[in-house]
């Protein structure tokens, strides 16, 4: 097989890793000037696919023979499928050459399991010592840490690489019984982020440690992968958790596990998609996992976004004084992001918001924030001009269609 | 190309002085990140939206302007946010071609505003042992020793190479399988990437989208 039919084989293999960022808080220093690559803080998208996905990292795998049958994965040894694999030389000259060419941002290199994780993460490592130390490579390098990868190997790949990561898939050992039988939650992947863990303490991996789930190929529950992610973020010092709607359609017709969800309509995106919101107002609206409003099924609603909901169910807090509110409170209005928060908070020493179009010029989204806030006193809107009487009722109705993980806190 | 014919980039008119009165030192440096963009804007009212931007932070403060409160502020950063989003679209999207024989990477742009040089810079920062060649409009660029040179041209009588690079054709492939169909969105991707400029991004052709 040549190089061009293995990436396209091993390219199509990685493209369900949903991790595209490149950013580096600081660059990697070379020890001369006979360096290549260089980062930019917030990252560079190359490209883009008709999906709107960016394409920032040559997305591969090492190979794609693999010795394990997750049953959601494309690679399963009992699908039948060509297998090929890169050798590390080739695949570290190809990158290299795609850099200089400025098509890609960095390499994010992963793979099925060949023989054992040991072996396999062998030959990654052997990659990425060659990108570093022939070619002299100070770009971004993510590496996926397979499950049961030795530590000793996650401490190797933490000096090499800028990102690590291990995909969760499930958030409980029970849902991962049902897709992946042969993977232990605790011992093949718990550990692993563990070890990596250990690493960004040290100071390595400055660009973190990411994980990612299989949304709907399990059957698990919204509330279910939220609080797992929210221990991620508070336990395992996560950077990113990532939610990738489960696709039947990558799996041949007939050749699909009976237990997962075989159409996609099964799995909305707009579901993933509420999910990605919960989890920036967990990560940047400083909220708590139990503020977040679920329905009675314990997921999300899928037709009012979660900071919303959280602002219908506790209007008896709102409307809130925008020259008076804590930062807190500022974070809480629909319509303000964490960076109209900050402009709010920070012009505010020096002035006093007297009309809603001041605001305006700041960035708040005023049509969603208006029934929310009062500018010097005084009301803005009501919440009929953006929800209908029918949807209200839903949020009245305190006892049919929504519940709380917990009793929310009180907004102070 | 001849040496003699090159000449080195002017020095900018107005080179920023401390701003006194200014508590912030951290507001003060963004502040003058923020002059430093809209100094390279292209339209000609920069300089007077620049100094009522000055004259607002010196009269309400630094976080009055930076924060956009009034209609000021928010064109001075409105001009700030379109330069730098022009240099942050250029090396994302300027593919090089390497002409190996002479160690020089090689590209092309259209800009709008002056971001020339930052847009050397960061290419010449990424490989520092080539030389850096992008044609920006009339205008080629040649970086080398952290030195950047420039001189107009007639783009016809530059000949950009045409061997065919097997490492594009490599790269069209990957890209092709990066694309999940179940996803198709095209509204995301045009709010990812304005029109404008998916003429650089040439392997949108292989959707038959340009």
């Amino acid at each position: 097989m040549n190089t061009e039919e293995k990436l396209e084989l091993l390219g199509t293999a990685a493209k369900y890793d949903i991790c595209a960022s490149t950013a580096m808080p600081k660059p990697r220093k070379a020890k001369d000037r006979n360096y290549i690559g260089s980062n930019a803080p917030g990252g560079i998208c190359h490209s883009y696919t008709p999906d709107g996905r960016c394409v920032s990292l040559l997305k591969v795998l090492m190979t794609n023979a693999c010795t394990n049958n997750c049953q959601y994965c494309i690679n399963r040894c009992s699908n039948d499928t060509k297998r090929a694999g890169f050798t590390p030389e080739e695949l570290a000259h190809l990158f290299i050459e795609l850099y200089r060419r400025n098509y890609v941002e960095g390499l994010f290199l992963s793979s099925a399991v060949r023989k054992n994780a040991a072996h396999t993460t062998e030959q990654m490592l052997k990659t990425l010592q060659i990108l570093r130390f022939q070619y002299h490579y100070t770009g971004y390098i993510h590496l996926k840490a397979l499950p049961h990868t030795p530590a000793h190997m996650i401490e190797l790949g933490a000096d090499l690489a800028d990102r690590m990561s291990v995909n969760l898939e499930s958030p409980t050992p029970d849902r991962l019984k049902k897709i992946a039988a042969e993977k232990d939650f605790m011992l093949d992947l718990i550990q692993p982020i563990a070890a990596i863990q250990k690493q960004v303490q040290k100071g390595k991996l400055q660009s973190g440690q990411t994980t990612q789930f299989v949304v709907g190929a399990a059957g698990e529950t919204d509330a279910e992968l939220l609080r797992t992610t929210s221990w991620l973020y508070k336990k395992k010092e996560l950077k990113r958790v990532y939610f990738s709607a489960f696709v039947p359609l990558a799996i041949p017709t007939g050749r699909q596990a009976p237990q997962l969800p075989s159409h996609p309509a099964t799995v909305p995106l707009l579901r993933e998609h509420r999910l990605y919101q919960a989890d920036w107002l967990m990560r940047f609206y400083e909220f708590e996992v139990n503020e977040l409003v679920l329905q009675n099924d314990q997921n999300l609603r899928l037709d009012v976004d979660p900071k919303m909901s959280f602002a219908l169910k506790n209007r008896e807090g709102f409307p809130v004084e925008v020259n008076t509110a804590s930062f807190k409170m500022l974070l809480k209005i629909p319509g303000v992001g964490p960076l109209s928060a900050r402009r709010i908070w920070r012009a505010r020493k020096e002035h006093r918001f007297t009309d809603i179009n001041e605001l305006k010029n700041m960035g708040v989204v005023v049509k969603r924030a208006k029934p929310f806030l009062l500018v010097n006193g005084k009301k803005q809107g009501n919440i009929s001009e953006i929800m209908t009487a029918k949807q209200l009722e839903l949020f009245e109705d305190q006892t049919s269609q929504l519940a709380y993980m917990q009793a929310p806190k009180l907004l102070t | 190309m001849e040496q003699e014919k090159l000449f080195r980039i002017p020095e900018p008119e107005i080179k920023l002085v401390e701003i006194e009165g200014f508590a912030d030192p951290k507001g003060q440096a963004l502040f003058k990140r923020r002059v430093m963009m809209a100094l390279l804007h292209k339209n000609k009212d920069r300089f007077r939206v620049i100094d009522a931007a000055i004259d607002q932070a010196k009269q309400k403060g630094l976080s009055y302007v930076l924060c956009k409160v009034s209609s000021e502020a928010k064109k001075f950063l409105d001009y700030s946010r379109q330069v730098s989003s022009e240099y942050h679209k250029a090396v994302s999207f300027i593919r090089l071609k390497p002409i190996d024989q002479h160690q020089v990477l090689m590209g092309e742009f259209e800009i709008r505003h002056q971001t020339a040089e930052l847009i050397m810079q960061h290419f010449m920062r990424r490989f520092p042992t080539y030389a850096i060649m992008i044609i920006l409009g009339e205008q080629v660029y040649i970086g080398k020793n952290k030195e950047i040179y420039q001189r107009k041209i007639e783009k016809r009588k530059i000949a950009l190479p045409t061997v065919v690079d097997k490492y594009e054709k490599y790269w069209l492939t990957f890209y092709k399988t990066q694309f999940i169909p179940e996803r198709k969105n095209l509204r995301y991707l045009k709010q990812m990437i304005p029109k404008k400029y998916w003429r650089w991004v040439t392997e949108l052709g292989e959707f038959g989208l340009i």
